[in-house]
């Protein structure tokens, strides 16, 4: 079991901050964000693979870590491209 | 290169993408401290690729040491980015919600200032704030008002109290309140105003009441005109005596009615209003719905319709009405006015008159002469049947033509008189001969003018009559004729009479004749009596021989013969005495034989007697019945001029008797028969008969109830049966 202490606190970190969102999200209303909060969360997978190849399957795990920062941004990038499509039609 | 270094290059290449793409957008995305934190956020995912990348191609850098702060640094970085998009978005909302509100209340300020209505804020009735309206409306400034009640503008506390009690009475059930009133104006002016008020919070009035302010004086005053003119309008509508009816051009709906309308038919004005055409028409073809409609179209396309209708009233009644249908146009809104005058007494009237007129003119053209009517210029104006006839014209070609014309076609030789009479305006009857130039016709005729005057005795017309006088020409020669032959006729009626009265005077003759007659039997009676009680005496004293004796006898009879024709002669000129009483049949003809039995000898006429011997006395006048047995067998003996025998019988029938009298002399002409009993009728030389004495037998035989008829044939003899009942007869006696 190899387990690093910064890959503990930042997927603590980053289930905190999920909360946090999930939070706001019920207030209100984040429209044109859910791309963003997606490659968010993506990340955050990542991060829960990233303790876990630490554990067991750690070549899994290693590697669906990195598929899923691929995946986060590949929806990061989706969600500016949306934001900027719609500055085109807002123009 | 394994996969997880080619993951990383690639995530690395899209969080770049996406770094670049944040960078390029602008303000209507984020705002650029947000920017910042997205491409901070996005900046570090580049930085751990990177360090990953060249941590798997084994370069160690000082990259390492840094990466697991970069990711923890991330997370917030995202929360942070979040909440600045978040901040700045409401920040942005309360700026423009700002704007909104400064904008709504600068157009709010500008209405209620340039608001053609007065808006004002009212509290416990006191004014607090004015637009300029108010003081336009008012006359007041908006610093006059402010902080002044609004008793001001009330001419009376009541009119203050009531506003406010009416106005706040709304209020409080409905939120609002409007009221119309009168103001005061600072120059002392009322005006009519509409006061709509709504509180600023309605649980608390004090608060305060915004209010706005109408000026409706024009309104008022135009509202009144309209109401007076309304008014007028209704009063000329309601005016009229004909039904008026205002449609709708397009439905045919009725709109509105008259006071007429609901007069003449019956109807109550709210029950007019759900009247359709057909329950005011009569409904018999052609007066339906259907043709209603038909009109009411052409009406509505502009055309004037005029035309008489069978209507139908709420009773039930039909009349007749004359309907003009007129289409009109009044702010768009199209209608068509139908006016209705009822002329159920003009229809009788013209009923009336066309029944006259017809009467009089199938008379007028019944008649035989020709009838014209000519204006005072000697136009046609109107001619019957015969006219037409006369002329070889119709009423098309003759009407309107100039008389002379017809009468006249190939002009006039001379000075027609009929023609100058009418132009000198004469009444005058001229006659013209079929060979008078001016007689276009081939017969007599006679012409009447009679010039038709109005009660001024001035010509309006002349009426011609031509008469054809050839009937009446016709008529005369007969007339003339009859009268030749009435004369003829009167002259041998006189011959007859003359004929007659001579018979009459021989009748008289005759009678005092018979009067002599009898006067002398009685003179002779007497001395005839004396010869024979001598004769008798002689012959009974003295001693005569036997021829002697006989001789004497014979005068004794031949004196008793002649006392009996003495008697006889006496009791035929006896006056009848008129009374019934028992006449013996065979007494009374044995002494007409008596009588008559020398002169039947002379004439070689035998009687012969077969009595029936059972034969009853009857009822009768004894001398009637015995004057009409001598004239039966006086005419009997004159048949037998030849000689011959007459046979006299006797019958004794049930309730009467029977006596015929035959004789075998010449008989009586079939044609004079039925003649044979009128009066004077007698076919015997004129000295010696009267023709009365079957007429008069006749009638008194009927008078005793008998009959007397006869059977004759020529030159076999004549047989006359009488009759008499046995009783008698009831009218006898009168």
């Amino acid at each position: 079991m190899y387990l690093q202490e910064s890959e503990i606190v930042n997927l603590i970190v980053s289930v905190v901050a999920i909360y946090l969102i999930f939070i706001l999200l019920k207030k209100v209303k984040l429209l044109g964000f859910n791309l963003f909060i997606a490659g968010f969360c993506a990340i955050v997978v990542a991060q829960i693979f990233t303790v876990l190849e630490g554990i067991f399957w750690s070549v899994l795990f290693n590697t669906l870590e990195h598929l899923f920062y691929v995946i986060s941004g590949l929806l990061f990038v989706l969600a500016c491209w949306q934001r900027k499509k719609s500055e085109g039609e807002q123009e | 290169m394994n996969i997880i270094s080619f993951l990383d290059g690639l995530g690395g290449l899209f969080f770049l993408v996406a770094f670049f793409l944040a960078l390029s957008l602008n303000k209507n995305s984020f705002d650029k401290i947000t920017k910042i934190i997205l491409c901070t956020t996005l900046g570090i995912y580049i930085f751990v690729a990177i360090s990953n990348l060249l941590e798997h191609a084994g370069i160690t850098s000082f990259l390492d040491h840094y990466e697991d702060y970069a990711e923890i640094v991330f997370v917030p970085l995202f929360l942070l980015f979040l909440s600045s998009f978040q901040v700045n978005r409401e920040f942005k909302n309360r700026q423009h919600t700002e704007k909104l509100l400064r904008e709504q209340s600068d157009l709010l300020q500008s209405i209620f200032r340039s608001a053609p209505v007065g808006i004002g804020l009212v509290a416990n009735r006191v004014f607090q704030w004015t637009n300029l309206q108010i003081s336009a409306i008012t006359g007041y400034s908006n610093d006059d008002l402010k902080g002044k009640s609004s008793r001001i503008m009330y001419e009376s506390d009541d009119a203050f109290n009531l506003v406010g009690k009416d106005k706040y009475g709304q209020i409080k059930a409905n939120n609002t309140g409007s009221v119309e009133t009168q103001w005061l104006r600072k120059d002392g002016k009322l005006i009519d105003v509409l006061l709509s008020s709504t509180p600023l919070d309605p649980a608390d009035l004090s608060v305060g009441v915004v209010f706005t302010l109408l000026d409706i004086t024009a309104q008022k005053e135009t509202k009144r005109e309209l109401q007076a003119s309304e008014q007028k309008y209704r009063g000329i509508f309601n005016a009229p005596g004909e039904a008026i009816f205002i449609h709708d051009a397009a439905t045919g709906l009725i709109l509105d009615v008259n006071q007429a309308m609901l007069d003449i038919y019956g109807y109550s004005y709210k029950e007019a209003l759900l009247l359709d055409v057909e329950a005011i028409s009569s409904g018999e073809p052609p007066y339906t719905q259907q043709e209603a409609m038909i009109k009411n179209k052409n009406a509505a396309m502009g055309e004037l319709q005029l035309f008489e209708w069978q209507c139908r009233k709420k009773s039930g009644e039909i009349f007749w009405a004359d309907v003009a249908l007129k289409f009109i146009e009044v702010r768009d809104e199209k209608f068509v006015i139908a006016v209705i005058r009822n002329i159920d007494s003009r229809k009788q009237a013209e009923d009336s008159l066309r029944k006259a007129s017809s009467e009089w003119f199938t008379a007028m053209n019944a008649s035989e002469d020709a009838i014209y009517l000519l204006d005072l210029n000697r136009h046609i104006l109107r001619g019957n049947k015969a006219f037409y006839h006369m002329t070889g014209t119709n009423s098309q070609i003759a009407i309107g033509r100039h008389i002379e014309d017809i009468v006249h076609p190939n002009g006039k030789i001379r000075s027609c008189p009929v023609c100058l009479a009418q132009e000198e305006k004469q009444d005058a009857i001229i006659i013209l001969e079929p060979d008078n130039p001016d007689n276009f016709t081939d017969r007599p005729i006679e012409i009447t003018i009679k010039i038709v005057r109005d009660d001024a005795g001035e010509p309006l017309s002349i009426l011609m009559n031509r008469h054809d006088l050839t009937r009446q020409r016709e008529i005369e020669n007969e007339l003339r004729r009859n009268r030749d032959h009435l004369e003829d006729l009167v002259n041998n009626r006189t011959q007859e009479l003359k004929l007659t009265h001579k018979q009459l005077l021989h009748a008289g003759k005759l009678s005092a004749i018979g009067s002599l007659s009898a006067s002398i039997a009685h003179e002779f009676n007497n001395p005839l009596q004396g010869v024979m009680n001598i004769i008798k005496g002689v012959a009974r004293r003295a001693t005569l021989e036997e021829d002697d004796a006989e001789l004497m006898a014979m005068a004794v009879s031949e004196c008793n013969r002649m006392g009996d024709l003495i008697k006889s002669l006496q009791d035929f000129n006896r006056p009848t005495s008129g009374k019934k009483e028992a006449v013996d049949i065979h007494a009374i003809l044995d002494n007409l034989l008596v009588l008559g039995k020398k002169d039947c000898a002379i004439r070689k006429i035998s009687i012969e007697k077969k009595y029936s011997e059972s034969l009853p006395l009857i009822r009768a006048v004894a001398d009637q019945i015995k004057q009409v047995l001598l004239n039966i067998l006086n005419n009997a003996c004159d048949a037998c001029d030849q000689g011959g025998t007459i046979t006299i019988t006797t019958e004794d029938q049930v309730e009467k008797v029977l006596v015929h009298i035959e004789d075998t002399g010449s008989g009586i002409k079939a044609e004079d028969k039925n003649h044979i009993f009128d009066p004077f009728f007698t076919t015997k030389p004129s000295m010696k008969g009267t023709g009365l004495g079957l007429s008069v037998s006749y009638g008194i035989i009927k008078n005793h109830g008998g009959d007397i008829v006869f059977k004759s044939e020529l030159e076999q003899g004549t047989r006359f049966s009488i009759i008499l009942p046995i009783e008698g007869g009831d009218s006898a006696e009168k």
